[in-house]
């Protein structure tokens, strides 16, 4: 049975890869989350979908 | 689409902005879980962030887009998300905590939960701008 430790310590190995793909859009505009956020953005239902998730953020945090 | 809100231009009005933006954080932070007011308050954020989308004229996009980064990333966030549900479904949470579990353990205490409710803002303002 996988304990609360492997499971922690798969979060930590993810957020590691996170920091490794965030150093490598170092200096490349087009390669960071940023970018693709706002590519989503620019499109009209990507606009609203990616403000729905944000919605939902808040609501899974603050409200239930 | 009508015109940009230009929320940075007057000093004044940028600091009555970040102003409310704080009180606005604090008080939904009080707020408990699973009751109306913090609903309301839910829900009253999310529409300023969403009216404030629908008038903002976006930022130009960049030109270029990196699609072998763009499949990393992608890559990246299938194995968070599966990771996350692979968690969601085992029990005890204890045991199996989510990244929403480890959250709320951190966002439990007012200070902590209104400064997660202004980071909340705080992106939907970003992503509102873009």
């Amino acid at each position: 049975m996988i304990g609360a430790v492997a499971i922690l310590g798969g979060y930590a190995v993810l957020a590691a890869c996170g920091g490794v793909l965030l150093m490598r859009a170092r200096g490349r505009p087009g390669a960071t989350p940023a970018a693709y956020l706002t590519a989503a953005m620019h499109h009209p239902a990507g606009r609203w979908v990616v403000l729905l998730l944000w919605m939902w953020v808040g609501w899974h945090f603050f409200v239930r | 689409v009508g015109a940009p809100i230009e929320g940075s231009r007057s000093p004044w009005r940028a600091t009555a902005l970040v102003t409310v933006a704080l009180a606005y954080a604090w008080i939904a932070g009080g707020l408990r879980p699973f009751t109306w007011p913090a609903a309301v308050s839910t829900t009253l954020g999310g529409l300023v962030v969403f009216i404030l989308a629908w008038r903002h004229r976006p930022v130009p996009a960049p030109a270029r887009y990196d699609r072998r980064q763009l499949v990393a990333w992608t890559v990246w966030l299938a194995a968070v998300t599966g990771w996350e549900l692979w968690a969601l479904s085992m029990t005890p949470r204890s045991r199996h905590p989510t990244i929403s579990s480890l959250i709320n353990s951190a966002i439990e205490a007012h200070p902590g939960r209104s400064i997660a409710v202004l980071a909340w803002l705080a992106l939907g303002w970003w992503l509102a701008r873009r």
